[in-house]
C-alpha cells in the first residue's frame, strides 16, 4: 500500500535524521517551555493575586491622618463611590523578640471587632484572632513570624508610646496591604526578622497608641468602576483639619506598588523574553526544516517520478516538520509546567498569598506551538515546492555543477595564492551568503540571549555592590522611635564597639507638581559624611550640597523638575504652609524617590531644632552581636539593622533567582547555540558529503577533510560571536528599558567578564556539536557516496 | 587477439612476468585469494571470491563484466578505498617498499591513496566551487612530487581552459579534468571506473584517448573498468568478471588506438 510505505519513509527518515530531529525540537521545546512556564507564572501569580485581593477585600484608596474622631469615618462613608470604610488606628513600636539579636521594629494596625466586618481581612496561617477586648494578644505577620520562628503561644515584648508590654502571639495572619512586610527603613532588601506587623484589638490598639475613640489610618473600598480620583480629592479635604496625609490609590499604597515592580518584571521575563526565544527558536526552525528537506530534493523527485502527487509529497515532507515541531512542543510543555511550578514556588516564598497555584495557560501554550508549528512549516513549504517545482526528470538526471565564480577577494586581485581547500569553503561561503548567515544569525541568538540576559543578572550584583559597598557603608543603622534630640545620637556613641557615629534625619513629605504627587520622605545627612553616601549608578560618590536639595535622576524625570527649579514641599509631620526648596542636583542613583539634603539645610526647613531619626554607625565587628542586643535596651530605639544581615538577604535573594533563571538562560542559549551549528554543519555534511568523499579518494586525510567542514563551521561560529555580543548589548538595554520604574533603575552593564563568558559557552555548545559532526564525518562512507550520482 | 578459454581457466600473473607487454618487471599489485561478502541484514552478498591477480608496471588492463559483476569492488579495494573480507592485496611502488594493503589501517590507507593512486569515476567528482585548475592543485597541494596542474591539464588538452569552473565544461572536459587531477600527483596507479559511462561515443572516446596517451606517456599502470566490451581491444590486457570471478583473461597483441574503437 503506497501511503504505508511513505508513513514508513517518514518513521525511518526521522529515525535516521534524530541527531537533527533532537537538536531542533529541543530548541522549540525551549521557546514553548519559556512560554509556558514564564506566562504561566505571571498569570498564576496575578490570578493569585487578583483572588486575594477580591477574597480578603483589599482596600481602592488608603488615607492617613494625625488623629480622627470616629464619626468623621461616616461622611467619608458618603462620599460618591465608596461602598466600605475602615478605620484603624496604626502606629510603631520596638519589639522585642526571644532568640533575635537586634531590636525589631513593628507596625501595629488596630483589628476590627466584628471578623466579618471591613476591609484588608486576615488571613489565619495558624491561631485565631485577637479577642475583642483582650489587651495582650497579637496576630503577627507571617513572614516575620517565619523569621523569627515565632508560634502560637510565644510571647514577645512590645514598646508602644513608650511603655513595654508582653503580647501573646494567638495567631498567625497575612493581609493583602502586607504582602509586603514594609520596614520604615530605607533600603532595599528588608531583613525580615526585623521588622513585622502586629495586628491587635481595636480596643488594645486603641489604648496602646493614645487614640480612643479615633483612626489615623483608613481603607476605603469603591464600588465597581468607581474613579478613585475625585473619592481621594474629597479623602483629603475632608481629613485635612485632621493632619491628613495624602490619600492614595492602589497604585501607590506601598505593598502593592512593589508587587506591581515584581509583576512588572515578571511581565519582561513572562512575555518579552519567551517571545524573543520563541522568535529565535522558530528562525532557526525554519532554516534548519529548509534546508533539510532541501537535502532530499532528489528523493522528493523520485518520489514524483513514481506518481505521487505534489500534495502527497509535500504532506510528506510537511509531516516531517510536524512531528519535529510535535516532539518539541510534547517536551515543552512538560518542562514549561514543571519549571513552571518551580518559579511559582520560588514567588509563593516571597509573596504572601494564601495560595498560589501554578496553573498552564492553555491559549499562550496553544498560541507558542502554534507558532513554532508555523515558522517549521513555512521552512519545510518553500523547500518542498523548490523541490517539488522541478520536473521529475529534471531532478533526477542530477544538478550539472552549480555555478561558481570566483572569490570577490579574487576578482579584485586582492587574494591570489590560496591552498584550493580554504579558497573551496570560501567560495562556498559566498557563493551561498544565506546558508552561511544561518548558522552564523542562530549562534549571533544565542550568545545574545544569553550575554544580553545574563547582563541583568550582572546588573543586580552590581546595583547591590554600589548600594552596600559604596553607597551604604554603615555597618549598622538605628532608627529612632521619633525624632529624638541630637543627644540621643550622641549617647550611641557611648555604647561598646561603636567606632563612629553619623545621624540622620528622614522628614516625611508630599512633593507636588502639576498632577503629580507623591509621597516620600527627604534625608538629611551630615555633609562630609563617611558612612552613607550620595552615590550613581556608576558608583560615583557626590558631595552633600550645603542648601538645596538632590533629587533622585528618575523621581526627577517623572516629576518634571530639573535644576534650578523649586520642589513644591509640604512636611507631613508638622503641617504647615508648603515649602519651596530649590533642586540643586539631580543624582542618577539606583534606588528610591529620594530627596536629600545637608541636615543643617533640613534643619533650617523643619526648625525643630536639629532633631534626628536615627544614626549610622560603624562598629568593631567583633563586638556586633553584643552591641546590637545592648541597641534592644536603648529605649529610644525602634530598630537597627545590620549590614552583614542586609547584604545576606540580598544575596540569598538573588543566588536563588539566578539560580533559577540564569541556568534556564544558558540551558537554552547551548540548545539555540547547539541547534545552529550541529544542524548548519550537519546539513553542509549532507551537502558537501560528495566533495568530502572526492578529497579523502584523493588521499586528504579524516582530519584534513574534518578541518574544512568544521573550520568553516568554526568561521561562522567566530563571525556570530562579535555580532552575537553587540546583539546582547541590545537586548540588554531593552530589558533594562522594560525593568526601570520611577523606583528603580537597572544599569546597563556590559562587563568584559561575563560577555567572555557567554561567548564562551557558546563556543563550548559548538564544539559539542563539531565533536558529534566528527564522529559522523570519519563514519562516511566513501565509496557509497561515490557511487551515487549527485 | 584471443587467448582461447581452455588455456585461462586460472589467469594468475605470476606465470606471465617474462610474457609482459614493455617488458617491465615486477607487478604493482599482487592479489591473493581476494574475497569480499556484504553482509545485508540475513543476506550475504558474495562481491568478489577467490580473485587472483597481478597488476604490472605499465601496463594497461581493462576490466570487462555485466553490471554487479564485482568490477568496482575489486577496483576499489585495490585502490585502498574499501577492504576485502579475505586476502591479500601486496602493493609495490615504482619506487618503495612493497606493503600489504590488507593490513593497513585507515590512516595508512589514506597515505597510500594520497600518494600513489588516481582515480577517475564515471560522475567526475569535481568539486564545483573550484576551477580546472583548482582541481587539480588540490591534489598537487597535497602530494609528495607533482606536476604543475598546468602540466597535467595540458596533457589531457585542457591547456586553454585552466579557469573554467566545472560548470563551464562538457562532460568529456570535466572528465578530463577529473583525469588531470588523477595523474598530477604522478601516481604509481591509475584506477579507473567507468569513466566513459556517462559520456556520448565521442567524447568517450576522446577521454579513453587521454587515458591511453597518460599510460603510453607516464607509463602509469592503468586499470580502466568497463562493461562496454569493445573498448577492451585499446588494453594490453583484458580481465572478464562473472559473479565476483575472474572468469576469462586474454591478451591483446597490440593496442588499438581508442580513436579507432567504435561502440
Ligand atoms: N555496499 C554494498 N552493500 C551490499 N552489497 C554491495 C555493496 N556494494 C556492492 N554490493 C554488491 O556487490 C556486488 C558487486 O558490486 P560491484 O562491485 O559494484 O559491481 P560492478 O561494479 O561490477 O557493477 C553486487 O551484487 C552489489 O550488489
Ligand atoms: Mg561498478
Amino acid at each position: 500500500m503506497v501511503i504505508a510505505a511513505l508513513h514508513r519513509k517518514l518513521l525511518r527518515d526521522l529515525w535516521r535524521l534524530r541527531g537533527q530531529v533532537v537538536s531542533t525540537a529541543a530548541v522549540v521545546a525551549c521557546g514553548v517551555m519559556l512560554v509556558v512556564a514564564m506566562y504561566g507564572t505571571r498569570r498564576s501569580l496575578q490570578h493569585a493575586r487578583d483572588d486575594y485581593y477580591t477574597r480578603a477585600r483589599f482596600g481602592h484608596v488608603f488615607a492617613g491622618a494625625t488623629r480622627v474622631p470616629l464619626p468623621v469615618a461616616t461622611r467619608l462613608a458618603a462620599i460618591p463611590g465608596v461602598t466600605v470604610v475602615d478605620p484603624r488606628v496604626t502606629g510603631f513600636a520596638s519589639l522585642d523578640v526571644p532568640g533575635l539579636d537586634l531590636p525589631a521594629g513593628g507596625r501595629v494596625v488596630s483589628l476590627p471587632d466584628d471578623a466579618g466586618a471591613g476591609l484588608d481581612r486576615l488571613h489565619l496561617v495558624s491561631g485565631r484572632r485577637a479577642r475583642p477586648h483582650a489587651v495582650d494578644e497579637a496576630v503577627v505577620s507571617a513572614g516575620f513570624a517565619r523569621a523569627n520562628a515565632l508560634g502560637v503561644g510565644d510571647s514577645i515584648g512590645a514598646v508602644l508610646e513608650g511603655r513595654w508590654r508582653r503580647v501573646q502571639v494567638v495567631g498567625i495572619a497575612i493581609a493583602p496591604r502586607f504582602i509586603w512586610e514594609l520596614s520604615a527603613a530605607p533600603g532595599y532588601t528588608a531583613d525580615e526578622r526585623a521588622f513585622g506587623v502586629l495586628w491587635l484589638a481595636r480596643d488594645a490598639a486603641e489604648s496602646a497608641l493614645g487614640l480612643r475613640g479615633a483612626f489615623n489610618d483608613i481603607m476605603l473600598g469603591l464600588a465597581p468602576g468607581v474613579d478613585p480620583a475625585p473619592v481621594i480629592a474629597a479623602v483629603d479635604s475632608i481629613l485635612a483639619p485632621y493632619g491628613g496625609t495624602g490619600a492614595v490609590a492602589r497604585e501607590r499604597q506601598p505593598s502593592h506598588a512593589i508587587l506591581e515592580g515584581e509583576f512588572r518584571q515578571l511581565r519582561v521575563f513572562g512575555l518579552m523574553l519567551p517571545l524573543i526565544f520563541l522568535a529565535v527558536a522558530a528562525f532557526l526552525l525554519n532554516v534548519v526544516l529548509g534546508r533539510l528537506v532541501a537535502t532530499q530534493r532528489i528523493e522528493i523527485a523520485a518520489l514524483k517520478a513514481f506518481g505521487y502527487t505534489d500534495r502527497e509529497v509535500a504532506g510528506h515532507f510537511l509531516a516531517f516538520a510536524g512531528a519535529v515541531v510535535l516532539v518539541g512542543s510534547i517536551a515543552g510543555v512538560a518542562l514549561g509546567v514543571w519549571l513552571g511550578g518551580l518559579y511559582t514556588g520560588l514567588y509563593a516564598n516571597v509573596l504572601r498569598f494564601p495560595a498560589i497555584a501554578f496553573a498552564l495557560d492553555p491559549v499562550s501554550a496553544l498560541g507558542a506551538i502554534v507558532a513554532s508549528g508555523a515558522a517549521a512549516l513555512a521552512g519545510a513549504w518553500v523547500a518542498v515546492r523548490g523541490a517539488a517545482s522541478l520536473a521529475p526528470a529534471e531532478a533526477l538526471r542530477g544538478e550539472s555543477p552549480e555555478r561558481y565564480r570566483p572569490l570577490l577577494l579574487e576578482r579584485l586581485g586582492v587574494v591570489r595564492a590560496l591552498p584550493s581547500a580554504l579558497r573551496m569553503v570560501l567560495r562556498h561561503v559566498e557563493h551561498r551568503p544565506a546558508r552561511a548567515a544561518s548558522t552564523s544569525i542562530g549562534v549571533a541568538m544565542a550568545l545574545a540571549l544569553l550575554s544580553g540576559t545574563l547582563a541583568l543578572f550582572a546588573a543586580a550584583f552590581h546595583m547591590a555592590d554600589v548600594q552596600f559597598r559604596v553607597a551604604q557603608r554603615e555597618d549598622v543603622a538605628v532608627s529612632f522611635d521619633r525624632p529624638r534630640p541630637p543627644d540621643a545620637a550622641r549617647e550611641l556613641t557611648r555604647l561598646p564597639g561603636v567606632l563612629v557615629t553619623e545621624s540622620f534625619r528622614i522628614v516625611p513629605v508630599r512633593v507636588r507638581r502639576g498632577t503629580v504627587v507623591r509621597t516620600t520622605a527627604i534625608t538629611g545627612m551630615p555633609p562630609g559624611g563617611a558612612l552613607h553616601r550620595l552615590v550613581d549608578q556608576e558608583g560615583r560618590v557626590h558631595a552633600v550640597p550645603p542648601s538645596g536639595a538632590v533629587v533622585g535622576a528618575a523621581f526627577a524625570a517623572r516629576l518634571g523638575v530639573h535644576v534650578g527649579d523649586s520642589l513644591r514641599i509640604e512636611l507631613l509631620e508638622r503641617g504647615g504652609e508648603p515649602r519651596a526648596v530649590p533642586v540643586v542636583a539631580l543624582l542618577d542613583e539606583l534606588f528610591g524617590r529620594n530627596i536629600y539634603m545637608a541636615a543643617d539645610a533640613l534643619d533650617r526647613l523643619v526648625g525643630d531644632g536639629g532633631r534626628v531619626s536615627g544614626a549610622w554607625l560603624r562598629i568593631d565587628p567583633q563586638r556586633e552581636p553584643t552591641l546590637l542586643a545592648g541597641l534592644k535596651r536603648v529605649p529610644a530605639v525602634t530598630g537597627a539593622s545590620s549590614r552583614h544581615a542586609l547584604v545576606a538577604a540580598w544575596d540569598r535573594q538573588m543566588l536563588e533567582g539566578l539560580r533559577v533563571s540564569g541556568t534556564l538562560v544558558v540551558v537554552c542559549a547551548v540548545v539555540i547555540a547547539l541547534g545552529a551549528v550541529y544542524n548548519g554543519a550537519r546539513i553542509a555534511l549532507s551537502e558537501r558529503a560528495r566533495e568530502l568523499a572526492s578529497l579523502r579518494v584523493l588521499g586528504f586525510t579524516r582530519r584534513e577533510v574534518a578541518l574544512l567542514l568544521l573550520g568553516e563551521q568554526g568561521a561562522l561560529v567566530a563571525v556570530a560571536l562579535p555580532i552575537g555580543l553587540v546583539g546582547g548589548a541590545g537586548l540588554t538595554t531593552l530589558l533594562t528599558r522594560a525593568f526601570q520604574s520611577e523606583d528603580q533603575r537597572f544599569p546597563v552593564l556590559i562587563s568584559p567578564m561575563l560577555n567572555a563568558g557567554a561567548a564562551l559557552v557558546v563556543v563550548a555548545a559548538a564544539v559539542l556539536a563539531a565533536a558529534l559532526m566528527r564522529r559522523r564525518l570519519d563514519r562516511l562512507d566513501l565509496v557509497a557516496v561515490l557511487k551515487t550520482r549527485e | 587477439m584471443r587467448i582461447p578459454e581452455a588455456l585461462v581457466d586460472r589467469v594468475t600473473a605470476w606465470d606471465e612476468p617474462a610474457r609482459d607487454a614493455r617488458g617491465t618487471p615486477g607487478a604493482v599489485f599482487e592479489v591473493r585469494g581476494l574475497g569480499k561478502t556484504y553482509h545485508m541484514g540475513d543476506v550475504d552478498v558474495v562481491a568478489l571470491r577467490d580473485v587472483d591477480l597481478d597488476v604490472h608496471a605499465g601496463e594497461l588492463l581493462v576490466l570487462l563484466g555485466a553490471s554487479g559483476s564485482g568490477k568496482s569492488t575489486l577496483l576499489n579495494i585495490l585502490g585502498g578505498l574499501d577492504v576485502p573480507t579475505v586476502g591479500t592485496v601486496r602493493f609495490t611502488p615504482v619506487q618503495g617498499a612493497s606493503r600489504d594493503l590488507t593490513r593497513a589501517d585507515a590512516d595508512a590507507l589514506t597515505r597510500f591513496r594520497r600518494e600513489h593512486v588516481g582515480f577517475v569515476f564515471q560522475f567526475y567528482n569535481l568539486i564545483p566551487a573550484l576551477t580546472a585548475r583548482e582541481n587539480v592543485a588540490l591534489v598537487t597541494d597535497i602530494a609528495r612530487a607533482p606536476m604543475p596542474a598546468e602540466e597535467a591539464l595540458r596533457l589531457v588538452g585542457l591547456g586553454e581552459r585552466l579557469d573554467h569552473f566545472p560548470a563551464q565544461l562538457s562532460g568529456g572536459e570535466q572528465q578530463r579534468v577529473a583525469i588531470a587531477r588523477a595523474i598530477a600527483k604522478r601516481p604509481d596507479v591509475l584506477l579507473c571506473d567507468e569513466p566513459t559511462g556517462a559520456l556520448d561515443a565521442e567524447t568517450g572516446r576522446l577521454v579513453l584517448g587521454v587515458i591511453d596517451q597518460v599510460n603510453r606517456e607516464l607509463g602509469t599502470a592503468t586499470i580502466v573498468i568497463t562493461h562496454n566490451a569493445p573498448i577492451a581491444a585499446m588494453a594490453d590486457r583484458v580481465l572478464r568478471m562473472t559473479s565476483g570471478r575472474i572468469s576469462e583473461a586474454s591478451r591483446n597483441t597490440t593496442r588499438v588506438s581508442p580513436s579507432e574503437l567504435t561502440w
